[in-house]
């Protein structure tokens, strides 16, 4: 199967891929299986409300290893919250995504809406967030 | 460069084959309709007789009992719809396997539309079909029982002549899809039994769409045509006979029978070095029997990886995957899942297939590439 260069690079290449390793807290987020057809692990480390360091460890196909890579890509030094507002449409439309793979994209969507709860459930209040 | 090891898939065309293919497309003497009565018909006819009688020499058939199609698939239709059909007012139920080519399945599927009853037999772990559950699998009204000889994704090699005897003595038509173990297996039609046997020249070195089938003139005589059109072959495959195609064929069928022995005395060690190598790391499995395989087919299931991402890594070779993950509804290897290998292990599968081309040079790279490929992959994923 042929795919799109920018998969074909993220693929080859991948950014932000692995275990996050070193000192402070690591959040972690995961969803997806094997029987889902992918399964996502993003880790990050959120420093003054800002997207310190971000991981993905990803079991799937090479659309859902390159739209990993490519997010944490875009998320890294970000605003925490944006960890909840990845657009599955936009990035598949970035890819080159068939519509039949969108599914893949949901799965990542909820790895990192589940870091970013993580990152809540240790916060008493989000920074930035009003009193 | 790629290395091509899907030789289970398509053969390259001999060069010999190519030859005679060219000259036949070319040579002003061989143009005319091989069905024609002139001299310039007779010309063309000889060289396809000649063709059909190198076909029938690598199964043990006569001439006179081989029908040209376009491929196995073709043959597996006109074999189970035609027999099946013939015979139904003898009975109307049919014995086949679970893991037998989708063109097998699928004209079960039709036959069963049409009022016919199949008994899909599942194979046991190795991916063996005992002839005893086949023989318990037999009714009263069963006219006919359909089997490959070496299966196409993982190459177990089923026993064919035990269940050619036990077909014969309870009166039943054995068909054997023979597509893959032709050029690798032995096969003699009158030894094993077999009363109709599908053929494909593109897995033995020969050009893609052509093929026949075999209907065995003491036992089956013939069949219902599948195809309506004009007489030819007896009536069985209407539509003008591809001169330049069956020449092709038949040398490859030549080519085939004399070089068996010899290209299975040297793929053997090749595919043995491919799995040692494959098989170093941890977590791959060989999916098939490790002894009753043909000589040109390794398939291994590789734990904690996705198919497809697993068969991109391995790009530098043409392989293929146990994988339908073509499509998000796509399930994993139907026969895979018949091994007893589970969803995951079904779709991360690779399926090597090596022929008179593969060197072991090229066997060396692969198990690099291979191994590179799970390492790097097996890296990304999460833990389990």
């Amino acid at each position: 199967m042929r795919y799109p260069p920018l998969v074909e690079q993220h693929f080859e290449r991948p950014c932000n891929a692995g275990p996050l390793a070193g000192p402070g807290q690591v959040l972690r987020g995961e969803a997806g299986s094997p029987a889902e057809g992918a399964h996502v692990l993003i880790e990050a480390r959120i420093e003054a409300g800002r997207v310190g360091e971000i991981a993905f460890r990803a079991w799937g196909c090479p659309w859902t290893i390159a739209a990993c890579s490519l997010a944490t890509t875009r998320l890294r030094g970000g605003e925490a919250a944006a960890l909840g507002r990845l657009d599955p449409a936009a990035l598949a439309g970035e890819l080159g995504l068939p519509a039949e793979r969108l599914g893949r994209l949901l799965i990542l969507q909820d790895a990192l809406r589940n870091c970013l709860a993580d990152w809540d459930t240790t916060q008493p209040t989000r920074v930035g967030q009003a009193d | 460069m790629t290395i091509y090891l899907d030789h289970a898939a398509a053969t390259p065309v001999d060069r010999a084959v190519a030859a005679a293919m060219c000259e036949a497309l070319t040579d002003p003497q061989l143009q005319a309709n091989p069905a024609a009565t002139h001299a310039a018909g007779e010309a063309a006819r000889g060289r396809v007789e000649q063709a059909r009688a190198e076909v029938a020499a690598l199964i043990g058939a006569a001439a006179g009992e081989i029908v040209w199609t376009s491929g196995a698939t073709e043959s597996n239709n006109l074999a189970l719809i035609g027999a099946a059909r013939l015979r139904a007012g003898r009975g109307r139920h049919l014995v086949t396997a679970a893991s037998e080519h989708a063109s097998v399945l699928a004209a079960c599927d039709e036959l069963e539309r049409q009022g016919f009853a199949v008994t899909r037999l599942p194979t046991d772990p190795m991916g063996i079909v005992e002839p005893a559950v086949v023989a318990a699998a037999l009714r009263p009204d069963t006219t006919l029982v359909s089997l490959m000889q070496v299966n196409n994704e993982t190459g177990v090699v089923q026993d064919i002549a035990a269940i050619g005897t036990l077909c014969r003595e309870r009166g039943v038509l054995l068909h054997v899809d023979a597509a893959q173990a032709a050029g690798r297996e032995a096969i003699d039609v009158r030894a094993l039994q077999v009363d109709l046997l599908s053929l494909s020249a593109h897995k033995m070195y020969g050009p893609k769409g052509i093929g026949a089938l075999f209907i065995s003139r003491e036992t089956v005589r013939r069949v219902e045509p599948v195809l309506v059109g004009g007489g030819q072959e007896r009536g069985l495959r209407p539509g003008t006979v591809a001169t330049h195609q069956v020449i092709g064929m038949g040398v490859a069928a030549r080519l085939a029978a004399g070089r068996r022995v010899e290209d299975c005395a040297r793929l053997v060690p090749l595919r043995e070095a491919l799995w040692a190598g494959v098989s170093r790391l941890p977590g791959v499995f060989l999916n098939g029997h490790p002894q009753r395989r043909a000589c040109h087919i390794l398939n291994v299931s590789v734990a904690g990886i996705e198919g497809e991402s697993l068969l991109h890594a391995l790009r530098e070779l043409a392989v293929s995957s146990g994988a339908a993950c073509a499509a998000e509804s796509a399930e994993p290897s139907a026969v895979l899942r018949l091994l007893g290998r589970s969803p995951e292990l079904a779709q991360g599968a690779i399926r090597f297939s090596l022929g008179r081309v593969t060197t072991a040079v090229e066997v060396a790279r692969a198990v690099e590439v291979f191994v590179t490929g799970v390492e790097r992959l097996r890296r990304l994923a999460p833990p389990a």
